[in-house]
């Protein structure tokens, strides 16, 4: 039998998460988004409490809980706080994961224990100005110099690039082209050619900026590659993208988490507003989006967990990160308007959360694979092949 | 029905596109919106073009315009950003109620200082607890002797605080009575003594603002009274349906920009090798925006010419209003989709107007107080 209830013990992490989220992170997220600072505090907490290494294995410091921990813990601090829970998953899946699945011994050494406490942390360098949804269009080279390797190249809309102490950049091996000869290496914050541009001001997720990564032949010792790339071969390149699969499950968990809170403040919200002399949830209309709204998110919730917990080596399915994906990133989008629109011109100001939420829910569309190119791969996945998005 | 521009409406739409493109620079909106600065530059470029002027009979220096040229020139502003044509249409719907509703002191007077520049005007109706359901509003003006004293608090009042504004206050003056029977309109400058606003943080529509207003025992005379005492209700009614269809002829302009914009961007971007635009599901996200607002614009056209041949329009108006926010919208978020990662940088216009167009489905009537009269049109009785 299926069961898609979370067991007790999740249920009770769930609660330990929800209560620290609500003391501390929800008094304020509206200050996070009004400043633009980065959460430090907030981080600083986390990592106090176990739970920014939470997902990393206890060999390395962490506590090898399970992705479903992650999605859980991610969703309860979106809920309250986007920009927190942005943070929290730049930790738990995005980079830190990556490297506890392709990193060499040495390198997981040397760097994961101070992820787990907060002290090092690691940005995903992937994007560039010409090759956004056309990743393997990617020009940031790496060649061979003795003993190193010279970086070159210039990167954009690298989250927290300001604030990392490593950033792991996807580099081009050699004159490759397309997906084969891709691989990637870890940055270091101060080494000699490595620049960051000024922060890019975005529209949500504003405590967490995103920077350009410059590359004016920056020497990166051996012990720094983590996968390289051969010109003759693209399997560094999947290597690369299969290991970003929990960050799409994290991604996913973060949308259920800030529709949530969205949901949960119309609802209250509906049954307080009193127009035409009774509550506005009298009406039949507002039924109704609290309805969808509920539908929609109790089918995203499931798609999210059904994707963390049906692994393979402990990795998800790319078919189930990319359709939880997909579906959670337009649902958040709906139903974090929805509740605006249920405020009325309530939820256009700043006195409530709404807007911040619809602003900060938009973002997960355009970034860590957009819908469209979701729609690629469980297109291909369908058909049992892939489509060449180059043919003219 | 015809819904070609005549020689003259052509060249009105010809000189304000060309006006509008030289001053509203795409630099110049994107520091306004910013700062939440007013765009007094370009408001006073309207003045010397005499575009204030437009809808008023040529005895008060007007130019005895029709709903037509009023559309044409919303549609002109809202290219530019919705929150232009905002700032043309305060002034000019409220200087209407004095036209409708005034005294021929109070036109001679107030309708000249208008169309010249001298003063501005807002409106202020809705209150804490009086939103959707404008009726239930609470702030109260008394009289005392020649004067009224007002004391009250409303709420989302657009461009309330900027230079010379008269504001336009709907407030009860018979508090026994149901609303549509007691309430008054006044107009009251906007640094009267014991009027205090305060702007709100909103999500979009930043160069005007929204604010907050409290009136604590305001002193007003009696000439500031616009039309008969307890018959604001009907003053409010009279101008609504051109307030509407005028305001959906900005979200018209305003989603065509956007169209404009994310085409241009498909045209330029390339991934994958090739123009995403060549991609078949872009180019038809672009199909559907462009159809979707050629829809609005004809909901919005029908709707003016039924006006212009004064006939009742209530149905053609809501449906052009509910059609044309929620098109605006949508295309403001597809616009955003298209652009990408870029679209999110505060540096790219997409997503100045997907805050801006976030608005339209709730202000002049949400979306879902349209869906009632249209229903009500159609022999329902909704509740």
């Amino acid at each position: 039998m299926l069961s898609f209830k979370l067991d007790n013990e999740l249920e009770l992490f769930r609660n330990d998460v929800r209560n620290l989220a609500e003391k501390e992170f929800a008094p304020k997220a509206a200050q996070l988004d009004e400043t633009e600072e980065y959460p430090e505090e907030n981080k600083n907490l986390l990592a106090e409490l176990g739970y920014l290494g939470m997902l990393i294995p206890e060999e390395y410091g962490g506590s090898g809980l399970s992705l479903v921990h992650g999605v859980v813990f991610l969703e309860e601090l979106a809920r309250v706080c986007f920009n927190t829970a942005l943070v929290g998953q730049l930790y738990l899946n995005g980079p830190a994961k990556a490297l506890v699945e392709l990193g060499t011994e040495e390198q997981k050494h040397r760097i994961l224990p101070g992820v787990v406490k907060g002290e090092h942390l690691i940005a995903i360098s992937i994007s560039e100005p010409g090759a956004g949804s056309a990743v393997t269009d990617l020009s940031t080279n790496i060649r061979k110099d003795g003993d190193d390797y010279i970086l070159n190249g210039t990167k954009c809309f690298t989250t927290a690039g300001i604030e990392a102490t490593h950033s792991m950049v996807f580099a081009r091996f050699g004159n490759s082209k397309g997906a084969k000869g891709i691989g990637a290496v870890l940055v270091e914050k101060g080494m000699k050619g490595f620049t960051v541009g000024k922060p890019e001001l975005k529209m949500g997720g504003r405590a967490v900026k995103e920077a350009e990564l410059h590359f004016d032949n920056v020497r990166i010792p051996k012990e720094n590659i983590i996968v390289e790339g051969t010109p003759d071969s693209n399997d560094g390149f999947k290597r690369l993208m299969s290991s970003f699969g929990p960050e799409r499950v994290g991604n996913a968990g973060m949308c259920v988490g800030i529709s949530q809170g969205a949901y949960e403040t119309a609802l209250a919200y509906s049954e307080t507003r009193q127009q035409f002399g009774r509550p506005i949830a009298e009406f039949q209309g507002i039924q109704w989006k609290i309805a969808d709204m509920a539908t929609q998110l109790h089918a995203a919730r499931l798609m999210v967990y059904r994707a963390a917990t049906n692994l393979k080596n402990g990795f998800p399915d790319p078919h189930d990160c990319a359709m939880a994906k997909l579906f959670s990133n337009e649902m958040a989008q709906k139903i974090t308007n929805e509740a605006l629109q249920i405020h009325g011109h309530y939820g256009y100001c700043r006195d409530y959360p709404l807007e911040r939420m619809v602003r900060d829910a938009r973002g997960f569309s355009l970034g860590g694979g957009t819908p469209e190119i979701l729609r690629n791969t469980i297109a291909a996945q369908c058909y049992g092949r892939t489509f060449n998005q180059r043919r003219s | 029905m015809n819904f070609d521009l005549n020689e003259e409406q052509t060249l009105l739409r010809d000189n304000l596109r060309r006006m509008m493109d030289d001053i509203a620079t795409p630099e110049y909106i994107r520091q306004h919106d910013e700062e939440g600065l007013y765009p007094y530059e370009v408001y006073d470029q309207w003045v010397e073009m005499g575009l204030l002027g437009m809808p008023f009979p040529e005895k008060y220096g007007g130019y005895d315009g029709d709903v037509l040229d009023m559309v044409i020139i919303g549609e002109e502003l809202g290219r530019k950003g919705y929150d232009f044509l905002g700032a043309y249409a305060l002034s000019v719907f409220n200087a209407l109620n004095v036209l409708n509703h005034g005294s021929e002191e109070q036109k001679k007077k107030y309708i000249p200082q208008v169309i010249n520049g001298d003063i501005r005007m807002s409106i202020s109706m809705t209150e804490p607890d009086a939103g959707s359901d404008a009726g239930n509003m609470r702030t109260t003006a008394v009289q005392d002797g020649d004067d009224w004293l007002i004391n009250g608090q409303k709420l989302f009042s657009t461009a309330a605080d900027v230079k010379n504004n008269v504001i336009n206050l709907y407030c009860k003056t018979d508090t026994t009575v149901p609303y549509q029977q007691g309430v008054t309109l006044f107009m009251v400058p906007f640094d009267t003594p014991g009027v205090e606003i305060r702007r709100l943080k909103t999500l979009g529509r930043r160069m005007l603002g929204t604010n907050e207003i409290f009136f604590d025992n305001v002193r007003i005379s009696d000439e500031m009274r616009i039309g008969e005492v307890n018959k604001g209700w009907n003053c409010m009614l009279s101008g609504l349906m051109l307030e509407r269809v005028v305001t959906t002829s900005g979200y018209v302009g305003n989603a065509q920009t956007v169209v404009d914009q994310a085409l241009e961007y498909a045209k330029q971007r390339k991934q994958f090798g090739k123009p995403i635009g060549n991609f078949q599901s872009i180019a038809h996200m672009l199909a559907d925006m462009q159809t979707k607002v050629d829809a609005s614009r004809m909901l919005m056209l029908r709707a003016a010419i039924t006006m212009a041949k004064g006939h009742s329009a209530l149905r053609e108006v809501s449906q052009a209003k509910l059609f044309g926010s929620e098109t605006f919208a949508e295309v403001a978020n597809m616009g955003m989709q298209i652009l990408g990662g870029y679209s999110y940088m505060m540096e790219f216009d997409m997503q100045r107007h997907y805050r801006d167009a976030r608005s339209t489905t709730i202000t002049a009537g949400t979306s879902q107080m349209q869906r009632n009269l249209i229903a009500n049109t159609m022999g329902l009785k909704v509740k």
